[in-house]
């Protein structure tokens, strides 16, 4: 039961979202070079429109003017465009933000319907367009698959967030599981290495790596190569904790292993004889005999010691080499 | 007769533009906290009872130097929300954060509002509004 809402959740997700980013046509892009593109923006914002370069995923939600790298115009057709030659090679996780007129420029509106933002990817050599006819809160991003996956990835998390589902706070709970589930899978499945781990960052991570570290260190696996600034900080906090994991289990295993084989050990030594046959099965007068057999005392001088005769002592000795499976008044001696 | 009049006048003042505010089976709350940099560590909490419909919160932070980060948890402990203002140092630039959540049939219990400030001077204004089944 629990699986099938699971998957009307997902498909419904599928079909959900996926129908309204296909809604852009690719027609509208404008395939200038950089990031670009047009907006609409009532009177209460700011004609500029500012980019920024997010040094690790953590830092995606903040906000400082350090992090702001240009300015661009937006014209009075709502067009504006950022010349991204300077940028590095490598792909980056960039943020755009537009502000409110009595906003200082270092402003960041996280939810809601002025919300003044979008995360994207890009590298020198991208051309990346911004569709904000119907606003800039619900902009498209077009020219690229990764920042498809981005706004995929926007869209599902958003609706997580929103308010337009009634239903219980269980209800509330079933979709944030099933939206944290869809995300690792597209972490899990996609080849863009930027996009899985903001996929990643955008699921319960933290909460999830402490019971599936396995997922972790694989993905980790999967992405070793990646030299990145975002990848070094993801194994700072992930990695160690995945290795810590087997490390930790490693040790409890070899620990308990020790302390069995450490017991065994020492029964064994205590019990000492019994490792052949058990003293306990001796009477008291070949017990004394065979302490006299461990000195290495022969039959003469065992006889005269307790006073018995010789084949008196023959046929104990007999008897305890028997007893203790011993093949040899010699092994006697060696058991001590 | 007058003291009475008169107490009861201060109170529906002191209600009106006081921190708590009902009216029509709506419960606001409100804060205001300065930051200055001395103070590290602020939580504002609101216990969330009943029936309540919609939980919605505001969080407004402005600051002028230092950095502040701003984290929205629900009554099981889980993030619902973070964001990081950060000033530059000089103070010639001002940062500004904003986070609107609206909740559909919170979890009752307390929400708690998390500031960890650093060096920071600012200021940051919390409002939040329970909404209840009429």
């Amino acid at each position: 039961m629990n699986r099938l809402f699971f998957a009307f959740l997902l498909s419904g997700f599928e079909f959900f979202f996926c129908a309204s980013i296909n809604n852009a046509s690719p027609s509208k892009q404008n395939l200038r070079g950089g990031i670009h593109g047009r907006i609409m923006l009532d009177s209460s914002w700011s004609r500029v429109i500012y980019l920024s370069l997010i040094p690790n995923m953590n830092e995606r939600f903040t906000m400082t003017h350090a992090y702001i790298i240009d300015k661009a115009e937006i014209d009075s057709e709502g067009n504006f465009q950022f010349n991204t030659a300077y940028l590095p090679k490598e792909e980056a996780l960039y943020r755009i933000h537009v502000v409110k007129k009595e906003d200082p420029a270092a402003s960041l509106i996280i939810g809601g319907r002025d919300e003044n933002f979008h995360l994207l990817i890009a590298s020198s050599k991208d051309s990346i367009f911004l569709d904000g006819t119907e606003g800039f809160s619900k902009a498209k991003l077009l020219g690229s698959s990764a920042n498809f996956r981005m706004q995929e990835i926007k869209q599902w998390v958003s609706y997580g967030d929103s308010s337009t589902f009634d239903g219980s706070p269980v209800k509330r709970e079933l979709i944030v599981n099933a939206i944290d589930e869809k995300l690792r899978q597209l972490a899990d499945t996609n080849r863009q290495a930027l996009v899985a781990l903001y996929a990643l960052y955008c699921s319960d991570f933290e909460t999830h790596r402490k019971n599936n570290p396995l997922y972790y260190s694989d993905f980790l696996e999967k992405w070793k190569n990646e030299d990145s600034e975002y990848y070094a900080l993801f194994r700072s906090q992930v990695g160690s904790s995945a290795r810590f994991n087997s490390f930790f289990w490693i040790s409890i295993i070899l620990i308990i292993a020790a302390l069995f084989v450490g017991v065994e050990f020492g029964k064994r030594r205590a019990k000492g004889p019994e490792l052949v046959g058990g003293t306990e099965l001796l009477s008291v007068q070949q017990l004394k005999i065979y302490k006299l057999l461990q000195e290495g005392k022969t039959n003469k001088e065992i006889s005269e010691e307790y006073n018995i005769g010789v084949n008196t002592v023959k046929s104990h000795v007999s008897s305890i080499l028997n007893k203790l499976k011993l093949k040899s008044r010699r092994e006697a001696m060696d058991d001590v | 007769m007058k003291k009475a009049t008169c107490v009861l006048v201060l109170l529906s003042l002191f209600l009106h533009q006081g921190e708590l505010y009902a009216q029509n089976n709506n419960l606001e709350l409100s804060k205001y906290i300065s930051l200055n940099e001395k103070m590290t560590e602020h939580s504002f909490t609101v216990d969330v009872v009943g029936d309540v419909i919609q939980f919605s919160l505001r969080i407004n932070c402005d600051l002028t130097s230092g950095d502040a980060v701003i984290e929205l948890i629900d009554p099981a402990g889980k993030k619902q929300g973070k964001f990081s203002v950060v000033a530059s140092d000089s103070g010639s630039y001002q940062s500004r954060g904003k986070l609107e959540r609206n909740i559909d049939s919170p979890i009752n219990g307390v929400w708690v509002v998390r500031i960890v400030a650093k060096s920071a001077k600012g200021n940051v204004y919390i409002r939040s509004q329970q909404e209840y089944a009429k």
